[in-house]
């Protein structure tokens, strides 16, 4: 009997326990003051020598402030420095002055040769998507607390490069660049957190703890700052439906299951589709005409392609621009350009002596389902003007990177997001740009860059949208959809909000628990 | 004893040394370039080609095996490429993790199994078409698959548990526990099913043995009987497999951990896999091997506990 009492007083206990914990599983807000955040995937580093920007900034702003930010209104503020502007009107002098009194998260003052030694080691060493942008830039110190940056071409815009999203001019301590493997897991910035490595599980759970040393005790509207690793898009939404996380990214397949607590945003947020790279005819002599580019253009069924790859969240597009910032040079009479024309098309291949079609290969990543679904379609619609588009698939980012700059392959799916032109063409078609492995040198598109380039403030969305005239009229890159990102948060976040025009959620910090 | 234990740890060492071979030489085999995946598209060639050379990747594999043995020797397991921190700190960060999912779904296979196979042997035939239905299900349902619909009812509709992530031990005692009832149950309940019929089939049989009779001739009663002299009796084969079922559990976790998003070494196994992430590859390849081992170890330990007879053989 007293067995069977203490048996049926054991379960008591235990329903109460399990009632108890039922309860903080149900949506409520952390009770200490803890921002948690799901993403799908871990850092590819915490090094800002490597690291990704776009959502991948929610691993770095925490740790790594930048010289100058950008608000939530697209507008760049003060960041480390307070005092910032070009030298003369040549757009190839630019000065900024830090705070005084500044100190790296382990103590170490931040002074301009800090700044510049950074920023150097960066350029260096870096490899990270935004480290192109600053070649031909030089940074000195001119005094303890002024750098002075000079570009060897007109840069209308080394403002925002100074921002947070550009990684370059977030400074990193002489520690931290002393130590290259402890870069990648540990963190060396002027932020208003830092990384906690007891919190912290590398890959699984990020924990950033309040920097009491950070100059501004406002910046931390948290005490911690988890960001956690859910790599499952379903799993993902359960964790913010459930409370265990406040804010999320969605995939487009699952936006659905989003409770109806939680906020859903989504805004366009990225142009993509066929990036040519053998403009020379190198290996497909055929597309080095641009007919025969134009023909490809002509032959695709944008919103039937769109609706494949990203259903109610996508939308044909045909500029290697988004509408937004006037620096990002969308330009609204190219709407429309290249609509579904195959006798257009045909007639196209024609004229450049390719009747009977041709063949090139493109280099995709089967991992990703909307790519690999969006190629087979493509290559469906070229087939009908004769063009075998083959496809090479490979299984992952680093293959990829592998085959694509091996300059086998003559064309890949990649796209753009929310930039100024200026930088956008830097990384698509200028002749040292990364997604140009042929190094193909076109002269209308190095006029229009160089228009660009030195245009003054007043010129300037007038010369971003010349490359982007450019760029469709010759087709060197085939747009075919812009996509959605979709953010949903828990009711427990307040300022959560677009960055600007961008499709990009603004900054981590800029996040504090609801009132 | 400490013959039958060091006859074992000495065989441990050629298995240890055997399974880094084969997990090094299969992980040379998969497609990618771990220099590439980190370094991403901006890296120079002379970037790419220095850091191949740092990770010895431009070797010949056998090269980078012997050095990576050379380093095993030292003490030195490596550091993950892509974190940086150590592989023993990694290791070290994620084993509880794993243990309490493993060593949390042996103990429930073991007393729920123990429990149903013995009052199926003993309270009729209900019961046993009970054991046989949860034996076949809990074989042929993948762990994965459960997890996702225990997560899917009991997280997502009804709320009760979470449906991601760890709560460490030391932060709460209580959390913990609720954190790991879903993985455990998507991970034991094939251990139930084979338990309960292994057990249940073995104590049928001990029940019909002469010293049962002597035994109930002697007025001993029939719990007594049945929880402590035919379960002893039945002992070595449900031991045996419950030491399959904790090797079976340690490769679940691979699924398992991954669908509850517990930080754990299945989950690092994969993502390790994914980013050919080498050190950590071969350090959790050896913790796996290591665990086996013990493992045994102690079942074969414990049959002698159980069975006097097996200590003399």
């Amino acid at each position: 009997m007293k067995r069977r009492t203490a048996l049926v007083a054991g379960m008591a206990a235990l329903a109460l326990t399990l009632g108890g914990c039922a309860a903080t599983g149900d949506g409520a807000a952390p009770a200490d003051s803890t921002l948690t955040v799901g993403f799908n995937t871990p850092p590819a580093s915490l090094d800002p020598l490597r690291a990704a920007n776009g959502q991948g900034r929610w691993y770095m702003d925490p740790a790594y402030m930048s010289v100058l930010q950008v608000d939530n209104d697209g507008n760049v503020i003060a960041g480390l420095s307070e005092e910032w502007g070009y030298v003369g009107d040549d757009n190839k002098t630019f000065r900024f002055t830090l705070r005084d009194g500044l100190e790296f998260s382990d103590g170490e003052a931040l002074t301009a040769q800090a700044v510049v030694d950074s920023f150097e080691y960066f350029v260096e060493n870096g490899s990270g998507p935004t480290r192109a942008y600053f070649l031909g830039m030089t940074a000195t110190a001119v005094s303890d607390l002024e750098v002075e940056i000079t570009t060897e071409t007109p840069n209308p815009i080394i403002d925002i490069m100074l921002t947070q999203d550009y990684f370059a001019f977030s400074p990193i301590s002489s520690a931290g660049l002393a130590d290259d493997n402890a870069r990648a897991g540990q963190t060396f910035g002027v932020g208003p957190y830092v990384l906690d490595l007891d919190a912290t599980i590398p890959d699984s759970v990020y924990t950033y703890t309040k920097n009491e040393d950070y100059f501004d005790e406002d910046a931390a509207a948290y005490e911690t700052i988890e960001v956690r690793v859910i790599p499952d898009a379903a799993q993902l939404v359960q964790a913010l439906n459930t409370g265990q996380v406040e804010v999320i990214q969605v995939d487009a397949n699952v936006a659905d299951t989003v409770s109806d607590s939680a906020t859903v945003m989504s805004r366009l947020a990225a142009w993509s589709g066929l990036v040519i790279t053998d403009r020379e005819g190198v290996n497909v002599p055929a597309l080095a005409d641009e007919r025969v580019r134009q023909a490809l253009a002509f032959a695709l069924d944008r919103p039937a392609l769109a609706e494949v790859a990203l259903g109610e969240y996508g939308e044909a597009g045909v500029q290697a621009a988004l509408e937004g910032d006037p620096t990002w040079g969308f330009d609204p009479e190219l709407e429309g350009f290249y609509e579904l024309d195959l006798d257009k098309a045909k007639d196209l291949l024609a004229e450049a002596g390719y009747a009977d079609g041709f063949t090139f290969t493109l280099l995709y990543q089967s991992a990703n389902p909307t790519e690999a679904n969006l190629v087979q379609a493509i290559a469906a619609q070229l087939q009908e003007i004769g063009v075998t588009m083959e496809l090479k698939a490979v299984p992952d980012f680093g293959a990829w990177v592998n085959d694509f700059v091996s300059g086998q392959y003559s064309a890949t799916i990649f796209g753009g997001v929310g930039l100024p032109q200026y930088l956008n063409a830097q990384f698509f078609w200028t002749p040292q740009a990364i997604m140009n492995p042929y190094q193909v040198s076109d002269p209308d598109l190095n006029a229009a860059f160089d228009t660009l380039a030195s245009a003054s403030a007043d010129d300037a969305a007038e010369a971003a949208r010349g490359v982007t005239r450019v760029v469709a009229e010759k087709a060197l890159t085939i747009p075919v959809y812009n996509q959605e990102n979709i953010f949903a948060h828990a009711s427990t976040v307040d300022g959560f909000t677009w960055l600007g025009d961008s499709g990009l959620p603004n900054s981590i910090l800029s996040w504090k628990p609801s009132s | 004893m400490l013959r039958l234990i060091g006859r074992r740890l000495a065989l441990a060492i050629p298995l240890l040394f055997v399974v880094s071979i084969i997990t090094f030489v299969i992980q040379s085999f998969l497609p990618g370039d771990v220099a590439r995946s980190l370094l991403g598209v901006g890296a120079t060639p002379e970037q790419y080609e220095a850091f191949r050379d740092a990770l010895h990747l431009n070797e010949p594999v056998l090269t980078q095996y012997g050095i990576y043995l050379g380093g095993v020797f030292r003490g030195d397991f490596g550091t993950s490429v892509y974190t940086g921190q150590a592989v023993l700190q990694t290791i070290a960060q994620r084993l509880p993790v794993s243990l309490s999912l493993i060593i949390g779904g042996t103990l429930v296979s073991a007393i729920i199994g123990v429990t149903l196979g013995v009052l199926s042997a003993t309270r009729g035939r209900i019961l046993r078409r009970v054991v046989d239905v949860v034996s076949l299900v809990g074989g042929a349902l993948p762990n994965f698959w459960l997890g996702l619909v225990l997560s899917l009812v009991f997280a997502g509709a009804l709320g009760w548990f979470p449906s991601t992530g760890y709560v460490e031990f030391e932060r709460s005692p209580q959390l913990w526990a609720w954190s790991l009832v879903l993985p455990i149950a998507a991970l034991a309940i094939a251990g139930i099913g084979i338990v309960a019929k292994v057990t249940r089939d073995q104590v049928m049989t001990t029940m019909r043995q002469s010293f049962v009779r002597t035994l109930r001739a002697a007025g001993v009663s029939e719990r007594s009987i049945i929880w402590k002299h035919a379960l002893r009796s039945s002992g070595v084969p449900v031991l045996t497999v419950l030491g399959i079922v904790f090797v079976a559990s340690l490769s679940g976790t691979v699924l398992v951990e991954n669908v509850f998003v517990l930080p754990g070494l299945g989950s690092l196994a994969v993502s390790s896999t994914i980013r050919h992430d080498i050190p950590v590859i071969q350090g959790i390849a050896l913790v796996f091997t290591v665990i086996v081992i013990i493992v045994n170890l102690l079942i074969d330990l414990a049959y002698g506990l159980i069975n006097p007879k097996v200590r003399v053989s």
